[in-house]
């Protein structure tokens, strides 16, 4: 009788349909399409205890992080989403594989199974839309065949990604921040010792040169960061790295197994974070004894970039 | 001729006016306790049923009378339609919605395969349903029971359904979802009930459509207590604006329960969602009004909630403190800011379906047939419950108790699937929503549906059929349709790209499917400046990366460039064209970023940048793209490129040459190749001294 959860499949294809639309209808649609909680994916019990930071969030939450994570959508800072053209982007490793991003339709699959050379893998993976795969036997045939449909490709997407996006520590990409003074704002300072937030007093703010402290008040909440004197409305992210600048151990990585991990609560900005799983087409993973997240395939190049862009050093 | 003409309309006037004193008068005889309408009204009432033409002009007058929807009624109807006097405001009070609703349900009323009476109920005539889907009502003189006008106005049969409405289970739910419509609902236990019901609503409806104040002003002189009292004209006041006094948060106006008439009031539906485990949870889904902020404060009885709104009709579901006291007594929450109310009728026994913009299952007016319910009541209306679901053939369904998420005092019935439609009983039964209508509907239903009527190719709807449906033909555009092995009717074609109507029984529905290829063109969602170039730009728009001069536009479907990873130590690219000259500037901060280029041509070669300073030994020419002959194809400008100038480029080819730089993983056919290149540039070179 219940509804059974389905993957991002269909709210994918009916985003792609609709091509733009207001952050309402998207969540409207997250419930038409009963798009499946990260945690239901679960392929156990105890893998259900688990559950990945962030399910606990509202599920049109989930489902928006998972797709803009994976380069399937763009959500724009006006409430309105947008889709990203159809696009292959290939791996930065020596594979000859590129991930089908962006946009989808039926039409769209179908050719792609139908090109001559290549080989197309499907999986579904949960939390976000089937992973769709194109491998074969070399990066340039993969390209051309791609091209020849009319699509576009990006190559080595994460290094191109990574060596666009401008490092944590560029200030000027932080717009300037004026601290309410009126009273009624919960204000938590972010600790770089226990890597949780601290309540502090609202009027301690302004006296600190820097820290990165979290507003809220109802609905409401921001982010500030208190940068040499100055005040800066930055994604929560993106200060946290700004205030962990070169702590050691932060960021490891598994040369042998090519996987970068980070601490849960240390999540990569949006567009880092967007070049490392598109190294594998995979959403992080959760290391539950550790409580870090594990981005997989990651090739070392990549890693670095990563780990430069963060102001951090691979451990 | 003029003068006959004169003199016979004044002995006409002067016959209607004793023949309608004369009706008057005997009307008075024979209802003392009513009001009725007065003479002049009746006058022009009975002129319309003698000839149409000379009506016509007349009609809107004529029902723009307050006590014109008393009047068009046939006697049977009267009695129940008249308003009583000291309930005016509860019949204006009504809001539009609430009649449609009541309407509705009225049109459900009526067995399954009959032809419901179109002209004679003096009701339907206000209703009439276009193509849009839309229920339209209108107060014309065509109303009027047995007149010619009725005759000749062609009424669509009631059983039609609108052509657009997509009749899922949440769309008449949203009709349906106002427990007061409910409510009214459960009291039409008969025909003349029914009339009464709407009779109020075109009393309403008058109200908010026409003015009606001409015809008010010119009976100001009679008798106040001969004057209907079911009528009020408009006053004109915002709808934000109620008569009644409010009532107190929290508290009925009758005692402690909620009743009575939501004038301005929204709607708040009931959620329920399964989660693991079997647990449930319930929650209070308030509707958003149309104008409303997206977050609003709202004053209830357990204190001040805020309101987010979760799309454009819809508020964000919410808990409450005391939710099983809440749902058997109602309560009101108030905005004070815009007056707006939202009450939640407090009964014992509520009615969950499945729908199409919530997940799980949310308040409905009644069971519907063949469709998977949750009942919730109270414990001690249980035993009731359980005798009228046996009664409607609901088999087997799970008890869950507070220990499954319930509010104390509260038990769900799960897995209701009423499979035999009874009938109605007294009005006053709270168990009327218990038992199912036999009436027939069509529901589309599953596939990715974009629009209200439109539903993606390669994913159609599911359509079914609910209700007594047995032995009825089903037709999709016009073919007998079959149930498929997955459930549902189809015929052949029936999910092609196009428009498609599915009938039933004197019911119908349509939908459209269609085809929407993705938009292909690149948009810059992420821009930064170029962290090595001061005057160009990247952008990021998913995985996609490009990088434009500032000479390029912004704007959507801009051929943009695919863009390359260019060697830092080779930022130089040459394409096959004299002039083809592309120079990447890659960013300093990161060690081993690579530079991003977008030439708008397609690079041969990468170079390095100064070819004569650098050490040959480490530096290589690299060949990037296809192994185009030199000149060939038609080079383009770009913001790199040195336009009209091909000395840049033959300079650049000519000082690697005399260099002695190789080229990397060269082949023979390759050596070949930048051999022609050379003197291919060294030509121009001397043609241009």
């Amino acid at each position: 009788m219940e509804e059974k959860p389905v993957t991002s499949d269909r709210l994918l294809l009916w985003l792609s349909a609709k091509g733009s639309g207001s952050w309402p209808q998207f969540r409207a649609a997250v419930e038409r399409f009963y798009v499946s909680e990260q945690a239901s994916w679960a392929n156990s019990e105890e893998e259900a205890e688990n559950r990945v930071p962030g399910a606990d969030l509202p599920r049109y939450q989930q489902a928006r992080m998972s797709l803009q994570r994976l380069g399937h959508v763009e959500f724009l800072t006006e409430n309105r989403w947008r889709m990203v053209p159809p696009v292959v982007a290939l791996f930065s490793d020596e594979t000859t594989q590129g991930l089908l991003c962006g946009a989808r339709s039926r039409e769209i699959i179908d050719n792609l199974d139908k090109l001559p050379d290549i080989e197309m893998q499907v999986s579904a993976v949960w939390g976000s839309p089937s992973r769709i795969v194109l491998r074969a036997s070399s990066k340039k045939v993969l390209a051309d065949r791609i091209r020849s449909l009319g699509f576009h490709v990006q190559q080595a997407a994460p290094v191109a990604m990574l060596s666009t996006i401008p490092g944590i520590h560029d200030s000027h990409a932080w717009p300037e921040f004026s601290i309410p003074g009126n009273p009624g704002w919960d204000v938590h300072c972010f600790s770089k010792s226990v890597l949780s937030w601290k309540e502090v007093a609202q009027t301690k703010v302004a006296k600190v040169h820097t820290g990165l402290f979290r507003f809220t008040m109802g609905y409401r909440r921001f982010y500030c960061l208190r940068w040499r004197g100055c005040s800066y409305e930055v994604p929560v992210q993106a200060g946290k790295y700004a205030v962990m600048r070169r702590k050691k151990g932060l960021i490891a990585y598994n040369g042998a197994q090519r996987v970068l991990s980070v601490p849960a609560i240390m999540r990569p900005p949006l567009l880092i974070e967007r070049a490392l799983v598109l190294c594998s087409g995979f959403l992080p993973r959760f290391d539950p004894q550790a409580s870090r997240l594990e981005y997989d395939r990651v090739p070392l190049d990549v890693a670095r970039l990563a780990a430069q862009l963060l102001c951090q050093e691979l451990r | 001729m003029d003068f006959f003409r004169s003199i016979f309309a004044s002995i006409r006037h002067i016959l209607s006016v004793f023949w309608t004193e004369y009706l008057f008068q005997k009307d008075l005889e024979s209802r003392n306790d009513r009001n009725y309408t007065d003479q002049q009204h009746k006058t022009e009432g009975d002129t319309s049923g003698i000839s149409n033409e000379s009506k016509e002009p007349e009609q809107g007058r004529i029902f723009d009378h307050p006590a014109k929807g008393t009047d068009n009624l046939s006697d049977g109807d009267q009695n129940d339609t008249v308003i009583p006097v000291g309930e005016e405001d509860k019949a204006d009070s009504l809001s539009k919605e609430d009649i449609i609703c009541t309407s509705e349900k009225t049109s459900t009323k009526q067995p399954a395969g009959t032809e419901p009476p179109v002209v004679g109920s003096g009701n339907d005539d206000k209703r009439t349903d276009d193509l849009s889907g839309n229920t339209e009502w209108k107060l014309d003189g065509s109303s009027k029971p047995g007149s010619i006008a009725d005759e000749k106005a062609p009424h669509p049969p009631r059983t039609k359904e609108p052509v657009n409405n997509t009749p899922s289970p949440d769309e008449n739910a949203d009709t349906h979802e106002n427990v007061e419509c409910g409510r009214q609902h459960e009291n039409s236990g008969d025909e003349g009930d029914l009339g009464a019901t709407d009779g109020l609503s075109e009393i309403d409806i008058s109200g908010v459509t026409n003015t009606g104040t001409d015809i008010e002003g010119d009976n100001s002189s009679r008798d106040k207590k001969r004057r209907p009292t079911s009528y009020r004209p408009p006053t004109g006041k915002p709808p934000t604006s109620p008569r009644q006094v409010p009532l107190p948060i929290g508290r009925s106006r009758g005692g402690d329960k909620i009743a009575g008439n939501h004038t301005q009031a929204a709607s708040i539906r009931l959620r329920i969602l399964f989660e693991h485990g079997g647990y449930c949870r319930m929650s209070l889904l308030p509707k958003r009004p149309a104008g409303l902020p997206v977050r609003i404060t709202v004053a209830g009885p357990t204190g001040s909630l805020e309101l987010v709104a979760f799309d454009d009709d819809w508020y964000q579901d919410i808990e409450i403190d005391g939710f099983g006291d809440r749902l058997q007594n109602g309560f009101v929450w108030k905005d004070e800011t815009t007056g707006q109310e939202w009450r939640l009728s407090g009964r014992e026994v509520f009615v969950f379906g499945q729908g199409t913009s919530h997940r799980g299952f949310t308040s409905c007016s009644r069971l519907a047939l063949q469709r998977p319910h949750v009942v919730v009541c109270t414990r001690a209306k249980l035993a009731a419950v359980e005798a009228a679901l046996r009664e409607a053939a609901c088999g087997d369904w799970t008890q869950l108790e507070e220990d499954d998420g319930l509010p104390a005092g509260w038990v769900a019935l799960k897995s209701v699937v009423p499979s035999r439609p009874v009938p109605l009983a007294d009005d006053t039964d709270i168990r009327n929503v218990l038992r199912p209508l036999p009436a027939i509907e069509i529901a589309l239903r599953g596939g990715i549906r974009l629009d209200r009527n439109t539903w993606l190719s390669g994913y159609p709807p599911s359509i079914d059929v609910y209700g007594d449906s047995k032995g009825a033909a089903i037709l999709v555009d016009g073919q007998q349709a079959e149930l498929s092995t997955g459930g549902g009717y189809s015929v052949p074609g029936w999910d092609k790209v196009g428009h498609h109507k599915v009938w039933c029984d004197g019911k119908n529905s349509a939908y459209s499917v269609v085809s929407r290829p993705p938009k292909r063109t690149i948009w810059p969602a992420h821009t930064f400046s170029s962290p090595g170039n001061s005057d160009g730009c990247l952008t990021i728009c998913g995985p996609i990366v490009r990088f434009h001069g500032e000479d390029v536009s912004f704007d959507d479907g801009a051929d943009w460039p695919e863009s390359i990873e260019v060697p830092s130590n080779n930022p130089v690219l040459l394409g096959s064209g004299p002039g083809d000259i592309y120079i990447a500037n890659c960013r300093q901060d990161v060690r081993g970023a690579s530079c991003i280029a977008s030439p708008r041509f397609s690079p041969v070669w990468a170079l390095p940048i100064r070819p004569l300073q650098c050490n040959k030994q480490s530096r290589r020419i690299l060949l990037v793209g296809k192994p185009v002959e030199p000149g060939h194809g038609i080079s383009r400008d770009t913001s790199k490129t040195v336009r009209g100038a091909p000395e840049p480029w033959c300079r650049l080819i000519l000082d690697a040459g005399r260099k002695g730089l190789s080229v990397e993983s060269a082949t023979p056919e390759i050596e070949n190749l930048w051999r022609r290149y050379k003197s291919h540039a060294r030509a121009i070179w001397k043609k241009s001294r």
